[in-house]
């Protein structure tokens, strides 16, 4: 006979298909200049920099806009291709990385990336 | 397949990287007489929020600009050897459980790895600093004094941000860890010691001199 199993609310979780993880980049400085061609070779293109250094690794699902004065920006993506690209340092060495490379011309020289459960607080809304 | 840390590494190691670049970050503050030497590790965050809340179109100078500044700076400086431990757990923040002090060619480069870990001596010695201000509790009631004398907008208390080591768990923990390893790799190798000693000797030559 089936039994009813102990009830447990699933929560932080995603509905979608596939299960996502969530991280913000956090640039230090504003970025809200950065948004040239990257393909143009524009020394103004940090936001697609970042966003194909992101793609390189993972494919991106979302990404919010520019927040904290033009200085962060929060992206989910699969979580399956993300694996130990945020612990082991890959994204946040490869961001700071564009720093000084000819694409990006804000200071990025300590952009952290940073995990994050989805819980946005109404203080916090964007 | 490079894993992870192996990409970290290569990109870490790689002739293009600028991470460990030691141009001085200066931004100019419009309608004020004094420009900001920017110094990770050292209420950076706070003084940056601080700023740019209150004095909008605030942005870093060129490094042609910088050539042509006349406006003095002022610089934040935390504790040296406090300021280099925060650094090294910034910096470790890229590795996860990699034990980078193993690896020697990183090694070849300590104590200076990235911006974090960068003295900020060798930032003053670029530029015109003015006034250098400790880092420490009354850092609020300090810099509203100096808001005050500089004619500099504060509306409202300083900021405080903490530290992103002190907020993130999955990162406290990797510091809580990180520090008495290292410290421990340091007392079997007292070349680091030493080496860390003298490259922050003239960092407390100018915090010893601040106010």
């Amino acid at each position: 006979m089936a039994t009813k199993q102990n009830f447990a609310h699933g929560t932080n979780m995603e509905l979608e298909g596939v299960a996502t993880s969530t991280f913000t980049v956090d640039f230090i400085n504003t970025m809200a200049s950065e948004t040239s061609d990257l393909s143009a070779g524009s020394a103004t293109a940090g936001l697609e920099a970042t966003r194909a250094v992101i793609g390189r690794y993972v494919n991106i699902l979302a990404e919010g806009p520019l927040a904290d004065s033009g200085t962060q920006k929060t992206y989910t993506v699969r979580t399956d291709t993300l694996g130990t690209l945020i612990s082991a340092g890959t994204l946040q060495t490869d961001i700071r990385a564009l720093n000084g490379a000819g694409n990006v011309t804000a200071t990025i020289s300590s952009a952290t990336v940073t995990a994050t459960d989805l819980a946005i607080l109404t203080a916090a809304v964007v | 397949m490079p894993t992870p840390i192996e990409n970290t590494l290569a990109i870490i190691l790689s002739p293009e990287n600028k991470m460990r670049d030691k141009t001085p970050y200066v931004y100019d503050i419009p309608g004020s007489n004094l420009c900001w030497l920017h110094n990770c590790g050292s209420a950076s965050k706070s003084t940056l929020g601080w700023l740019k809340k209150d004095h909008g179109n605030m942005r870093k100078m060129t490094s042609e600009e910088l050539e042509a500044n006349e406006k003095p700076a002022f610089m934040l400086l935390q504790e040296p050897e406090y300021r280099w431990w925060t650094g090294v757990i910034e910096w470790a923040s890229c590795f996860e459980d990699y034990t980078w002090w193993r690896n020697e060619k990183i090694m070849e480069w300590w104590p200076h790895f990235d911006r974090f870990t960068l003295a900020p001596w060798e930032l003053i010695d670029q530029v015109d600093v003015k006034h250098l201000i400790k880092v420490g509790p009354d850092l609020n009631e300090k810099m509203q004094d100096f808001a005050k004398e500089h004619n500099l907008k504060m509306y409202g208390d300083f900021p405080y941000v903490k530290p992103r080591w002190r907020t993130v768990p999955y990162i406290t923990r990797m510091a809580e860890a990180l520090k008495p390893e290292l410290q421990t790799e340091m007392r079997r190798n007292p070349e680091l010691r030493q080496k860390l000693d003298e490259y922050l000797e003239k960092d407390y030559e100018y915090y010893n001199k601040a106010k």
